[in-house]
């Protein structure tokens, strides 16, 4: 790559904004180049600097005394129709006119004059009491309005950080920021309506919503002990999806930016482009960068079963499919019952009588429908299929 | 004041800041942080100021109070504040850009630019 155009990437790298297909080429750039490399450090220190100088200058002594006379003097105009005793002015006088005006329209003023002086009454107050009130009004709007849905940080160990600053206990992650962790530090972010994503060593989570995030390298152990909500995950080449509720899952993305899912309990949704997985308890389910997810596969699984259908998944080797078969036991049904949808008319058969053999399809369905990839029917299996795992 | 380098228009931003926030107060719906909303504020005011502004009203008068902030203020006006937006304030180049009434396109190349001279000086 173009060192130029690499220097020009690596701002929008360090600012994690740089498009997925751009971070790998980057990455294996930086590690061949070392003029590049330097650069990416420089920057690196230049932000590190930059989050480092304070954030704020000194006030001149002047400023409060000088807010202070504006408010007084916005609070004038609004009283600028009644005098210090509280008496309405004639209306020539507030004009500084010296023509009197028609009787019927001083009246209305006075009238309009009263009623704004029983409205400015709470203005007479101190001013200070003012700047009190904008204080409760903003702590109010703070902690009722802005904590709907917090995302509460316990720090386990080390020191993880957003944007480049030391995160603390109690800390709150909102949208758009970023959570990072280094080699020696972890956390668990408490996400309402949800339950804990107990974040590990090297990895970063965006907040993108209330239920949703992304995790770009790293690992997470998600336990939605409180779940009332459905929680969406990004990572690289796959969008992971509560199925139901009170999942408890794993998940890891490597430096290849090729990801693992295991789910310890529940049901998650694996999609990318046209694909789409269901991932049960005990499975697992791995994503391959710019591929996509592949069929998930039991804990339980063979080695020589999950060898084949790793080559079915990413490498669309047809010819795995009697490997696959011969090494199924009952434990495998649900990557059978996928497989099925994504192998061709012709290996249908042998699939559907295999899978059969483990759980029969239910009385409502029949064959020639399933071998058809009826939606319905095949649903109708999966469900007993659950009911048997 | 390290956006306009000039004591006497950040007091006056200031000022005016302030009491803009508080006439606004009832339109602050909490869909982002108080911290963002005042910041975005802030950074509307004085991006509408310094646009209405001759140079002669503006010229720096601040020489900056740390290493760091000596040569932040040698940049170019909108390098300035586009590093100070984004790489301070934390403000997404979109927003930055909404703010320019420019392209993000050109948010991101003032950014470069700011970056690439405070390495040079200050690395």
């Amino acid at each position: 790559m173009d060192h130029n155009k690499v220097k020009i990437l690596l701002n929008d790298y360090v600012d994690d904004i740089l498009p997925h297909e751009l971070v790998k080429p980057v990455e294996e750039h930086l590690l061949e180049c070392k003029e590049c490399n330097n650069f990416h450090l420089s920057l690196r220190t230049l932000l590190e600097r930059a989050s480092s100088i304070p954030d704020s200058i000194e006030l001149p002594e002047n400023l409060w005394p000088a807010i202070y006379s504006e408010l007084r003097e916005m609070e004038m105009k609004d009283k600028n129709l009644v005098d210090e005793e509280g008496k309405v002015r004639s209306f020539g006088e507030l004009k500084g006119q010296t023509v009197k005006p028609d009787e019927n329209e001083v009246e209305e003023k006075i009238e309009e004059v009263k009623i704004k002086k029983e409205k400015s009454h709470s203005l007479s107050k101190p001013i200070f009491l003012s700047l009190l009130i904008i204080l409760l009004a903003a702590i109010l709007y703070f902690f009722i309005f802005n904590e709907t849905n917090p995302w509460r940080i316990t720090v386990v160990s080390g020191t993880p950080t957003i944007s480049q600053e030391k995160v603390t206990s109690n800390d709150k992650l909102s949208e758009d920021e970023i959570l990072r962790t280094d080699l020696n530090s972890r956390a668990s972010i408490k996400i309402p309506g949800i339950g804990s994503i107990h974040v590990g060593p090297n990895s970063s989570v965006r907040r993108i919503g209330d239920f949703n995030f992304r995790l770009t390298s790293g690992e997470i152990k998600a336990s939605e002990d409180s779940s009332s909500e459905f929680l969406l995950i990004e990572i690289p080449s796959a969008q992971i999806k509560d199925f139901n509720l009170g999942n408890s899952f794993s998940l890891e993305v490597n430096s290849n930016r090729n990801s693992s899912i295991y789910v310890e309990k529940g049901w998650l949704k694996v999609s990318y482009a046209n694909k789409e997985f269901l991932v049960p308890s005990k499975y697992y389910c791995n994503v391959k960068k710019d591929v996509g997810p592949g069929i998930p596969y039991s804990g339980l699984s063979t080695a020589a079963f999950k060898e084949a259908l790793n080559k079915f998944s990413f490498g669309g080797d047809m010819e795995s499919i009697p490997t696959i078969l011969s090494e199924s036991t009952q434990n495998d049904a649900l990557s059978l019952w996928h497989l099925l949808q994504l192998a061709d008319p012709k290996d249908r058969q042998a699939i559907f009588d295999r899978l059969s053999s483990f759980v029969e399809p239910p009385s409502d369905t029949n064959k020639e429908e399933i071998l058809n990839l009826n939606k319905k029917m095949l649903i109708s299996w999966l469900e007993k299929i659950d009911l048997q795992m | 004041m390290r956006i306009t380098g000039n004591s006497a228009l950040s007091l006056e931003l200031t000022k005016k800041i302030f009491i803009s926030a508080w006439m606004q107060i009832s339109e602050y719906d909490g869909s982002v942080n108080f911290s963002t909303w005042l910041t975005k504020i802030a950074a509307f005011n004085i991006i509408e100021e310094l646009k209405n502004k001759d140079e002669s009203e503006t010229a720096s008068t601040y020489a900056g109070s740390n290493i760091f902030d000596e040569e932040l203020i040698k940049l170019p006006e909108s390098e300035r504040i586009v590093f100070i937006l984004h790489d301070l304030e934390k403000l997404s180049h979109d927003y930055v850009a909404e703010l320019l009434t420019f392209p993000v396109k050109e948010s991101k190349k003032l950014l470069i630019k700011a970056r690439l001279k405070l390495m040079k000086a200050l690395l």
